[in-house]
């Protein structure tokens, strides 16, 4: 618990400065950040994909139930207001918590260093909000672990922010259970299962539907290469990524990342950072294993063999395919950092005396640093993330779909648009959280040199529908599969359109409706086991245990906790 | 010693504040993301 009086109060002002300085534009309007992977609705209803049960990978399980589920009450809007505002007070309030014992300026200098570097701004601007979450709850996991190893009864604290971590995501989940193993399981091994077990079941949530799904096809295939971390600048891919930067997505780095010197003043902060780790932090070995390690698992793609050698191990284990993007691993290392530079500040104020007065600077420029060596990164980067607002169409559309229908989403060319209401920025489509039922992208991803195959069994099934050619024949197929409605985004590209009667037309969306098609065409086979594969009672039952597991792990750890705070 | 760590301070801060100015002048606004050169977009 935060204890109110000064202290609290200075983080949370740090943390309230630093979050409005990113997240204003998004603040103090109507309407969404839609960006890459961002992407959030007026209301999602609800499906059991959010639960992982409909025969796709759980990549946004059980995150996305918990969104439908608060969208029932709040306008998506404010949900993700609420939810970027609140991780980044989480962060900081956190990483404050995590070096509580220091002097202000040393709290907020994690502050800053922890919620203000290049990883959180790449991740922001590449739209993976929920993975920033999971990053941003990493100082409550850290505390959590800490007390853990403490008192090995305590499993309070490391219970709930394992839990959330993996509601955020599968990554967060996986870097939550490598913190609390790393910082919290003590040196005899006997003692190791009570974080194993907290870690276990609080990613059964994602773990259950990821293992018992039988026909999923992961394709390892020059993924890890394709996302392998990259040189920013002429300092290279080890400078880069010591320094919290270095996406594979070069098309949206800031443009100080591209400057040689600025990337070698931000690795003088790592530096600085790691030394007081060094010279103050007494488990600095944990601290220093976890840095190195989430150094380590971003770089191997990068080294030579490195992408060659995941890929044949991902052919035998299909697991390491959660790696593909191995960048996203570094976030550890910025909580690190984080604990490192507020002891780096301590240091230098303690060598402040009569004559060194002007050691002071140094603790503001420590406070200030990736601020100023990341300036990109204030007021939604810039103004890059404007907001926007839905067309009226999308809800015209959804009124008309069922929750037991299916439809498909043209163009059939990946699952990125970019539409002239959302400035022209790339983003995922959002038809299948704004409409109900079964919605059907194409789930390739398009890179430079590679495409990463379809992994839904019901996408390669349309892919096949498609290919017929004759709108006509294409409609049949679609019917045969059980597909009753054709969204066709207009305006984003040409697309030959299955034949079906107009339903919608209107704002850049037509939808058409396959069971009218040809006047005699008659009922859709909705049920066909293509689209609804049978998911078995067991796995439904698996699953539904797993849910409740992790439900159990948040709830009793909230009560434990707020009962010892009496 | 305090005009030398004022000068390493100030020599960092204002390294950091020309660069950075300097980097912004000549790439101009930080690349859009809709102009991905990486995911290929429907409307290419």
């Amino acid at each position: 618990m935060i204890r109110p009086g000064p202290r609290a109060s200075a983080d949370l002002a740090v943390s309230v400065a630093v979050a409005v300085a990113i997240c204003g534009p998004l603040l103090l309007g109507s309407g969404f950040w839609l960006v890459g992977d961002m992407v959030f609705v007026p209301h999602q209803p609800w499906k059991a994909a959010w639960l992982g049960l409909d025969g796709a990978l759980p990549r946004a399980v059980p995150m996305d139930a918990l969104v439908s589920l608060v969208s029932l009450v709040l306008p998506g809007t404010l949900v993700q207001k609420l939810l970027l505002l609140g991780g980044f007070l989480a962060g900081g309030l956190g990483i404050a918590r995590l070096v509580g014992d220091q002097a202000w300026y040393a709290r907020a200098a994690a502050i800053t260093l922890f919620c203000w570097n290049p990883w959180v701004h790449e991740r922001l601007l590449i739209g993976q909000w929920a993975i920033l979450l999971g990053y941003l709850l990493l100082p409550w996991v850290a505390a959590g672990a800490i007390r853990l190893r403490k008192e090995p009864r305590d499993w309070s604290r490391a219970g709930l922010a394992l839990g959330l971590s993996a509601v955020c995501s599968p990554s967060s989940g996986v870097m939550a259970a490598v913190v609390v193993l790393v910082l919290g399981a003590r040196r005899t091994p006997g003692t190791w299962w009570r974080p194993a077990l907290l870690a276990v079941v609080a990613n059964l949530t994602w773990l259950v539907p990821a293992l018992t799904v039988e026909t999923v096809r992961v394709s390892t295939d020059g993924v890890f290469a394709g996302f392998a971390a990259r040189a920013e600048s002429g300092a290279g891919a080890v400078a880069s990524v010591l320094s919290m930067g270095g996406i594979w997505k070069t098309s949206i780095l800031p443009v100080e990342r591209a400057s040689t010197a600025l990337v070698l003043l931000s690795c003088l902060l790592s530096a600085a950072a790691l030394a007081g780790l060094w010279l103050a932090e007494p488990a600095r070995h944990r601290w220093l294993l976890l840095g190195g390690g989430s150094v380590l698992v971003a770089l191997v793609p990068t080294l030579p063999g490195g992408a060659a050698a995941l890929e044949a191990l991902g052919d035998a284990v299909p697991g390491i395919a959660l790696l593909r993007d191995s960048h996203r691993f570094l976030a550890p290392l910025g909580l690190v950092l984080a604990v490192g530079v507020a002891h780096a500040v301590t240091l230098v104020r303690a060598r402040i005396a009569p004559g060194t007065g002007a050691l002071w600077s140094a603790v503001a420029l420590l406070v200030v640093a990736p601020v100023l060596l990341l300036p990109s990164l204030a007021w939604g980067a810039l103004g890059e993330l404007d907001r926007s607002t839905y067309p009226d169409a999308w809800d015209e559309v959804a009124d008309r779909i069922g929750d037991d229908e299916a439809t498909v989403v043209l163009p059939w060319h990946g699952s990125y648009r970019s539409y002239d209401w959302n400035h022209d920025r790339a983003v995922l489509d959002p038809a299948p959280r704004y409409l109900p039922g079964t919605v059907l992208v194409d789930d390739r991803v398009f890179l430079d040199d590679i495409v990463v195959a379809a992994e839904d069994p019901r996408v390669r099934a349309v892919d096949d529908a498609l290919a017929a050619g004759d709108p006509g024949t294409v409609a049949q197929h679609l019917r045969d599969l059980g597909v009753r409605w054709v969204l066709v985004e207009q305006g984003v590209s040409d697309v030959p359109a299955p034949r079906g009667e107009v339903a919608y037309a209107g704002d850049g969306l037509e939808l058409l409706d396959l069971a009218v098609a040809d006047g005699a065409a008659g009922e859709v086979a909705v049920g066909t086991k293509v689209l609804w594969p049978d998911r078995g009672v067991l796995r439904s039952i698996l699953v539904t245990i797993a849910h409740l597991l992790a439900i159990v792990l948040i709830s009793s750890s909230t009560v434990w906790i707020l009962r010892a705070s009496k | 010693m305090n005009l030398i760590i004022s000068a390493v301070v100030g020599g960092l801060v204002a390294s950091a504040v020309t660069i950075g100015g300097i980097q912004a002048y000549q790439g101009g606004d930080p690349k859009p993301v809709s102009q991905d050169k990486l995911v290929e977009y429907a409307s290419e």
